[in-house]
C-alpha cells in the first residue's frame, strides 16, 4: 500500500484558514480516493458527497470573508455508523436500524462542526460494535487496506481502514473493549481510547454504558491530540462526563514506562513481541530532551480481565438493546400480537453475534446466576482497577502490545466466539479500569502487516500518552 | 450446563425468537463462553467491594425546571417509530378482547 504524503491536521486547518488551501480541495481529494478504493476496501456505508462539498464551500466562503482559524477548519472526517449525525441514517451496521434517520447531532458531532470539521460519511463496523473484525456488519465486510484478504479489525474497522486508505483525514470510532485501538493497530494508524467520561457519549448508540467511549482514529499522534481536544469535556447531556481541572505539567524530565510481564506471555505472536520490545528499547535509548526509563511491573489480575469483560459487557448489552423492540425505532415485523412484534422484530433485526450476546447477558443477569457471575465480575473489576492504581504509583505509563497477532484472514476466527474474543485480550483492561490508552504503529510483520504498541496512562492523563506516542513516531 | 429448555427460557426473557434450527448452535456457543468465563471463580476476591464507577463520582441532581421542548424534536422522535399517527406512537393492542 502506498503511503500518501499528507499534511497534518494542524497544518491543513491552518492552510485553509489563511487561504493557502481550500476545504473544497481537501474534501474532493478524499472523495477521489474513496472512488478509487471503495470497490475493494469498503470502509464506508455511505459517503455524504453533496452535503460535505456544500459544507466545504461554505467554509471556504467564510475564510474569504475574513473568518478566523479553527482547529479542524475544513478537515474531512469520517464517522463510525453508531454515532448519530442529524438528518442522516445511523444504522450501527444493523438491519434493525437500516432505515433509522437520526433527528439530532451527537455532542461529538456538534463539537467537530463547531471546530470547522466536514463530515464526509459513515463508516462500516461490527453490528452494534460487537466484534473484532468488522465481519459482523449486516452490510458486508471491510478489507484491510494493507492486505485485502485480511480483516481490518473491529469493531471500528471501517474508520481505521478509511484513515489507512486515505479516504478521510481522520475518523471517529467507539471503544468498548478495544474497538478503536485494535483496528487502528491492524491497519497501521493511530487510535485513542480516551479516559471513560472524558468524551460525551450523548448520541452514541449504546453498547455497554460503563465501558463505551468515543475517540479518534488518525494518521499521527498529533492529529489524535487535536481531535481529542476538540471533542473532550463536560456535557450536561452525559452525566458521566468529567473535566480535568488542571492540565498536567508536561515538562517532566523523565517518564517511567512500566512493562507488565503478564502482557508478554503465551499467545503473543513472536513478531509482535519483537516489534514492541524493539520500540521500548529505542525509547529507552533515545536521549533527546527528556528520558524514558523502563521498569518491569506486574498486574496480577490481568489474566482475569477478558473473562470479567465477557460477563459485564453482555449484561449491559442485554439491557441496552432492550430498546430495540420494533415499536420505537427501525425494523418492525407486523403482527396483531404485541409480544410477537418484539420477538420477531428482534429475531430478524439482530445478527447472530448480537443475539448471542443478548441471550448471554440475559442468562448472566437472571436470578440465581446474578451473584455468581455479575457481582463476582464487578469485584474482579475493582481489583483490576486497583492493580492499575498501584502500578501508577511506580510508573507514569504502561506499555504493551495492542493486539496478540497482526491482522488475520477472513473467516479465520468466525467459528469459535472465544477465539475472536481473544483478539481483545490486551485492550479490555483499559476499559474495565476506565483509563486512557493509545495505540501507535511500531513496525511491520514479515508479511507486511502493521503492528501496534499500546500505551495506557493514568485517569485523564492523555497528554502523557501523546508525548510518548510522538516519540515512537520519530523512529518509524 | 445449558439445556435446550434454558435456551427457550432465555429466548422468552430476551424477547428474541429462537428457531428450532438455531437451538443447538446457540446452546453450544453459550456454553463455550460460559466455560471460558468460569475461570473468574479462581480469582481471590475476598470481601472487596463490587465496582460501581470509574471516576469516583457521586450522584448529580439537576434542578427541577421545566424544559422547553421544541415541537420539531418531538416530531423527529415520533417519526422514528415504525407505526405512528400524528404525535402518537401506534402499538398493537396490549390486552386481547375476549
Amino acid at each position: 500500500m502506498e503511503k500518501e504524503m499528507t499534511p497534518t491536521i494542524k497544518d491543513a486547518a491552518a492552510a485553509v484558514a489563511n487561504g493557502d488551501m481550500t476545504s473544497e480541495a481537501l474534501v474532493r481529494k478524499v472523495f477521489e480516493m474513496s472512488h478509487e478504493k471503495e470497490n475493494t476496501v469498503h470502509a464506508f456505508l455511505e459517503l455524504y458527497e453533496s452535503s460535505a462539498l456544500k459544507e466545504a464551500c461554505m467554509v471556504d466562503e467564510v475564510v474569504r470573508t475574513g473568518g478566523g482559524a479553527k482547529p479542524l477548519l475544513g478537515i474531512p472526517i469520517a464517522i463510525k455508523d453508531n454515532i448519530v449525525v442529524s438528518g442522516h441514517l445511523a444504522s450501527a451496521a444493523s438491519r434493525m436500524l437500516e432505515t433509522y434517520h437520526a433527528s439530532y447531532d451527537a455532542t461529538v458531532i456538534k463539537r467537530l462542526r463547531d471546530a470547522g470539521a466536514i463530515i464526509v460519511g459513515r463508516t462500516n463496523m461490527d453490528e452494534f460494535a460487537m466484534g473484532s473484525s468488522t465481519e459482523n456488519s449486516a452490510y458486508g465486510t471491510t478489507k484491510n487496506p494493507h492486505d485485502l484478504s485480511r480483516i481490518p479489525g473491529g469493531s471500528s474497522g471501517g474508520s481505521a481502514a478509511a484513515v489507512a486508505a486515505g479516504e478521510c483525514a481522520a475518523a471517529l470510532g467507539s471503544d468498548t473493549g478495544g474497538s478503536i485501538r485494535q483496528p487502528a493497530a491492524l491497519c497501521g494508524v493511530v487510535g485513542l481510547k480516551p479516559t471513560y467520561g472524558a468524551v460525551s457519549r450523548h448520541g452514541l448508540i449504546a453498547m455497554a454504558s460503563s465501558l463505551d467511549v468515543i475517540g479518534p482514529i488518525t494518521k499521527t499522534v498529533e492529529d489524535a491530540e487535536v481531535i481529542f481536544n476538540v471533542i473532550k469535556g463536560k456535557d450536561p447531556l452525559d452525566s458521566t462526563t468529567v473535566e480535568r481541572a488542571v492540565i498536567p505539567e508536561q515538562s517532566a524530565k523523565e517518564i517511567r514506562i512500566g512493562i507488565p510481564k503478564e502482557y508478554f506471555g503465551a499467545g503473543l505472536h513472536p513478531e509482535v513481541k519483537q516489534a514492541v520490545e524493539n520500540t521500548l528499547q529505542k525509547l529507552q535509548a533515545s536521549s533527546a530532551g527528556w528520558r524514558i526509563k523502563l521498569k518491569e511491573i506486574s498486574l496480577p489480575y490481568a489474566d482475569y480481565a477478558l473473562p470479567c469483560y465477557y460477563i459485564i459487557m453482555p449484561a449491559e448489552v442485554s439491557t441496552n438493546l432492550a430498546r430495540f423492540d420494533g415499536i420505537r425505532y427501525g425494523l418492525s415485523e407486523k403482527s396483531d400480537d404485541l409480544l410477537e412484534v418484539y420477538t420477531k422484530s428482534r429475531r430478524s433485526g439482530f445478527g447472530e453475534e448480537v443475539r448471542r450476546r443478548v441471550l448471554l447477558g440475559t442468562y448472566i443477569l437472571s436470578a440465581g446466576y446474578y451473584d455468581a457471575y455479575y457481582i463476582k465480575a464487578q469485584q474482579v473489576r475493582s481489583l483490576i482497577k486497583r492493580d492499575f492504581e498501584k502500578a501508577f504509583e511506580e510508573v507514569d505509563v504502561i506499555a504493551s502490545p495492542t493486539t496478540p497477532t497482526p491482522a488475520f484472514k477472513f473467516g479465520e476466527k468466525s467459528n469459535d466466539p472465544v477465539e475472536m474474543y481473544l483478539s481483545d485480550i490486551y485492550t479490555v483492561s483499559a476499559n474495565l479500569a476506565g483509563i486512557p490508552a493509545l495505540s501507535v504503529p511500531c513496525g511491520m510483520s514479515s508479511e507486511g502487516l502493521p503492528i501496534g504498541i499500546q500505551f495506557m496512562g493514568r485517569w485523564l492523563e492523555e497528554d502523557t500518552l501523546f508525548r510518548v506516542g510522538k516519540k515512537v513516531e520519530e523512529f518509524q | 450446563m445449558i439445556s435446550k429448555q434454558d435456551i427457550q427460557k432465555l429466548s422468552e426473557l430476551a424477547r428474541i425468537e429462537v428457531r428450532e434450527s438455531e437451538v443447538e448452535k446457540l446452546r453450544h456457543d453459550l456454553e463455550r463462553v460460559l466455560e471460558y468465563v468460569e475461570q473468574l471463580g479462581r480469582a481471590e476476591t475476598g470481601t472487596v467491594e463490587a465496582f460501581t464507577n470509574v471516576t469516583g463520582m457521586t450522584n448529580v441532581a439537576t434542578s427541577d425546571d421545566a424544559r422547553v421542548v421544541v415541537p420539531a424534536d418531538v416530531a423527529g422522535l415520533v417519526d422514528a417509530a415504525p407505526g405512528h399517527d400524528q404525535s402518537f406512537v401506534k402499538v398493537p393492542s396490549v390486552w386481547k378482547k375476549r
